[in-house]
């Protein structure tokens, strides 16, 4: 899909667009909704949703949405997806930036969309993306501790042994409730595993038990 | 008795430190599981910091396991005062998506569901708002109405509440033209009904004081935190989406967009009053002109067809078992908003081409809403803390996905 969508050859910006030529902003090909779309390097992010959010002629006040797709097969890995909304032309605009998985960073934008904080919060929990600026990045979703970043591709929907991020929090764990790969046999006792692992819950047999 | 004194807190200790109060998540008036970490100078509030995540069910990495079918009844439980609007907004997404055309009455009977929905999720506002700063009896009032409307709801579509009724492209089952005359007895009905809750809160002393000036925001604080549907619109910002972008019948229906001036709790609450009028100005025009024609689309590759025909006919057969097996949407991508009661809700979706979406974003209005309540409680009185949260009105399910 990725490389279908990247054919900007035939495309040029248009009208108030044409200003973002300076960043190389690349036009994409109209999706089903029709919302125009355009790709953004990440190092001129910041002075793209500047000029997309002050210029008159563009004056995109709002931002609707902010989330990332994993794109596991392609490089760069992930891509935030921005939607923009000017409500003075009732206009929308996507802009997608890639963010690859050696250096998942990218600039927040909260300084200018106030609305962005949980937003960028969600993006990095959710998928390891962290955004430089960003006032209070911290997890928003999922627990403090939480080891992994659930949608990510490569993260099994069926989660990964539980137990370790109750450990982190130095939680007791309900077995039976919980851990899904619990030795057989076993009923619904609280196992403290602030006391070190009880028989059966080493986290070095999980690899094996996974393959 | 000295000693005794000094281990006594005193007037003067109480006012030295600033006091860390965590309200929620187990707390009434948070309407669900939310947590706000308070700090407070007195009465005063210094810091109020919204946690959310306790209701966190993983529902966008569900969608990406699942068919599209499959996660309509997800969708019924994100907000959960109206599962039939986040229905709709899935299966339009979907439909644009897939290119697929829905028949006049089938976005008949969806605008009128999607309209029930409002007034279903604002009455429950108007009845837990009125409870969180002291006005019981209203709460009794707006049940009374909810009640009527599931009943109506339940002959409908079979279930009170999370009905699973919409089905890509149309609804599940026809709309009985021996409904039609209930749905309008509780319509006809109903404005004197908004006048009782008017009656017991819009000149109430008690409600005015604990709404007026509470918890203000301004336009542009408004739209710099993404503030959509009735608290944006209490700020003085007339952007509806039913306008703004136009979906199902609502370009041929008549009504207004209330907007407030103040942005304030009151304000809110007046939008909400008056955005139940309205309401019951398009209800009105579409009951009485119900277009005839088929329910849901006779796309055999690409729709489920009537279930009474599955059971008569090999060719439906054939197909329902070919689309809930194996129905693939093209691929592409889309980002699909409707005008829920609370605001903005939106379905970013990214196909390829396989049987379940690669990525399903929702783009949930009280997630975004809710980051409102810091500049709402800070700087105002730690008894007005209640009355942010009530009017600016979040549904944990919807934040916390």
């Amino acid at each position: 899909m990725a490389a279908a969508e990247e054919n900007p050859s035939s495309l040029k910006l248009e009208g108030p667009f044409e200003k973002l030529a300076r960043w190389d902003a690349l036009p994409l090909p109209e999706a089903r909704d029709g919302i125009p779309a355009l790709r953004v390097e990440r190092d001129v992010l910041l002075q793209v949703v500047d000029c997309i959010k002050n210029d008159p002629a563009l004056s995109y006040e709002m931002l609707s949405s902010l989330t990332a797709v994993d794109e596991i097969d392609r490089r760069p890995r992930f891509d935030l997806i921005y939607h923009f909304w000017s409500l003075r032309y009732n206009r929308l605009l996507r802009v997608k930036c890639g963010v690859p998985e050696e250096d998942p960073t990218c600039s927040s934008i909260v300084h200018l969309y106030g609305g962005a904080n949980w937003q960028e919060r969600e993006v990095f929990d959710m998928f390891g993306v962290r955004f430089a600026g960003h006032p209070d990045l911290k997890r928003i979703l999922m627990p403090e501790g939480y080891p992994y970043h659930p949608l990510r591709k490569d993260f099994p929907v069926e989660g990964i042994d539980n137990s370790v991020s109750y450990r982190a929090l130095g939680g007791v764990l309900m077995t039976d409730e919980l851990d899904v790969d619990r030795p057989a046999g076993q009923d619904r006792t609280p196992v403290d595993l602030s006391q070190g692992d009880p028989e059966g819950y080493s986290d070095k047999a999980e690899p094996a038990g996974e393959d | 008795m000295a000693a005794l004194t000094q281990k006594l807190v005193t007037h003067s200790d109480l006012h030295a430190d600033r006091l860390e109060i965590s309200m929620g998540p187990q707390h009434p008036a948070t309407h669900g599981v939310l947590q706000v970490l308070l700090t407070l100078d007195g009465e005063r509030v210094i810091k109020a910091e919204p946690v959310v995540g306790y209701l966190h069910r993983g529902k966008e990495k569900h969608a990406e396991s699942v068919t599209y079918q499959q996660f309509f009844p997800m969708t019924d439980r994100l907000d959960y005062l109206q599962p039939l609007a986040n229905e709709v907004t899935f299966a339009l997404a979907i439909e644009k998506l897939a290119g697929i055309e829905t028949p006049l009455r089938a976005q008949a009977i969806r605008t009128l569901i999607a309209e029930f929905m409002r007034l279903s999720a604002h009455l429950i506002w108007v009845g837990i708002g009125g409870l969180d700063v002291g006005a019981t009896s209203v709460f009794m009032y707006a049940f009374r109405e909810r009640e009527d409307l599931f009943d109506l709801l339940d002959s409908l579509t079979g279930l009170r509440t999370n009905q699973e009724y919409i089905r890509i492209g149309g609804v599940a089952a026809d709309l009985p033209d021996a409904l039609v005359p209930g749905l309008k007895a509780w319509v006809d009905a109903f404005p004197a009904r908004i006048d009782e809750f008017e009656m017991l809160l819009t000149g109430n002393r008690i409600f005015y004081d604990r709404m007026k000036g509470i918890g203000k925001v301004t336009p542009r604080q408004a739209m710099d935190l993404g503030l959509t549907g009735p608290c944006l619109r209490a700020t003085g910002v007339g952007v509806d989406l039913r306008r703004a972008r136009p979906y199902l019948l609502y370009p041929q229906l008549e009504f207004d967009v209330p907007v407030g001036t103040e942005g304030d709790a009151y304000d809110r609450y007046l939008v909400r009053i008056e955005e139940m009028r309205q309401c019951v100005r398009i209800l009105k025009q579409l009951l009485n002109d119900l277009p005839a024609g088929l329910h849901i689309a006779a796309e055999l590759k690409d729709v489920l067809p009537p279930k009474g025909r599955v059971y008569t006919s090999m060719e439906e057969m054939i197909h329902q078992f070919k689309i809930v097996t194996d129905w693939h949407c093209p691929p592409g991508e889309v980002y699909s908003a409707t005008e829920a009661a609370n605001g903005e809700l939106a379905f970013y979706l990214v196909s390829r081409g396989e049987k379940s979406p690669y990525r399903c974003h929702i783009r949930s209005p009280s997630f975004i809403n809710l980051q409102a309540l810091r500049p709402m409680c800070e700087g105002g009185y730690f008894s007005d803390v209640v009355a942010s949260i009530a009017s600016l009105h979040f549904i944990m399910g919807e934040t916390d996905r």
